[in-house]
């Protein structure tokens, strides 16, 4: 496999990715969003100031 | 003929789980990770007293090591100075600094004090596996891939390393992860 920033990403995120995905998880149930699901939340997006700071946020 | 790195090697330890190039070599069904290293180290059949004076946070990094080298001795390949470490995580080493505070309420441990700085990792990997090149721990909220592969490649170029163990290893209580690659110069004749 080539040293690359992506394959690095990749690899991190076998160790970190249930831990994202059960994060979006219990962010979702906490606040109740129903019309969501955790694939609609993308890693690296910001959410309070996103929530907080404008109408095209996650909520 | 030209030169590609490559990861040749990779290994995950992640929920009681040990991981070589995608494949699941270990699991271990308790909860206690002290147990739980304690059993990696029995599975990989090493004899190597001094892992039982290392902290969480080493004997993470020197299990990984040891199952990432299983099959690829460096040092028959390379020069000492040819081989490099590069480590990252989040909380350092937070995990003994605690253990060290702590036992300053009664008396100060100097065998817990010997590991409160996160690069002493680096330095039990690089004892046992006679490594003497350049090597650096960084401390980041979350991996960063980008840096680490822009500092890897610049250590192949410019500090003529041949190969490179590089990656994440984090302990902290009772939440563990690491990911470690072992980064080789691969010739390609074309």
């Amino acid at each position: 496999m080539p040293f690359s920033k992506e394959n690095c990403s990749q690899l991190y995120n076998q160790i970190n990715g249930k831990l994202m995905a059960d994060l979006k998880s219990q962010i979702i149930a906490q606040l109740n969003l129903q019309d969501m699901n955790p694939d609609n939340i993308g890693d690296d997006q910001p959410l309070l100031w996103k929530v907080l700071g404008s109408t095209q946020s996650m909520l | 003929m030209s030169a590609k790195l490559q990861i040749s090697s990779s290994i995950l330890i992640r929920k009681n789980n040990l991981i070589k190039d995608g494949i699941s070599v270990f699991e271990y069904s308790g909860t206690n990770i002290s147990d739980f290293l304690g059993s990696i180290y029995i599975f990989l059949g090493i004899t190597y007293p001094k892992f039982y004076k290392m902290d969480n946070l080493s004997k993470l990094g020197f299990l990984a090591t040891e199952l990432l080298l299983k099959d690829n001795k460096l040092s028959e390949k390379y020069l000492p100075e040819e081989i490099g470490v590069n480590l990252s995580n989040t909380n350092s080493s937070l995990d003994t600094d605690i253990k060290y505070f702590q036992s300053t309420q009664d008396i100060a441990s100097p065998s817990l004090f010997a590991y409160t700085l996160p690069n002493i990792v680096i330095g039990e990997i690089c004892i046992r596996n006679k490594i003497k090149g350049e090597n650096s721990f960084f401390i980041s909220s979350a991996f960063d891939p980008e840096l680490t592969s822009i500092y890897v490649k610049s250590l192949f170029e410019e500090q003529a390393l041949r190969a490179c163990i590089c990656g994440w290893v984090e302990c902290l209580e009772s939440e563990y992860s690491v990911m470690l690659m072992l980064v080789e110069k691969m010739f390609k004749i074309i």
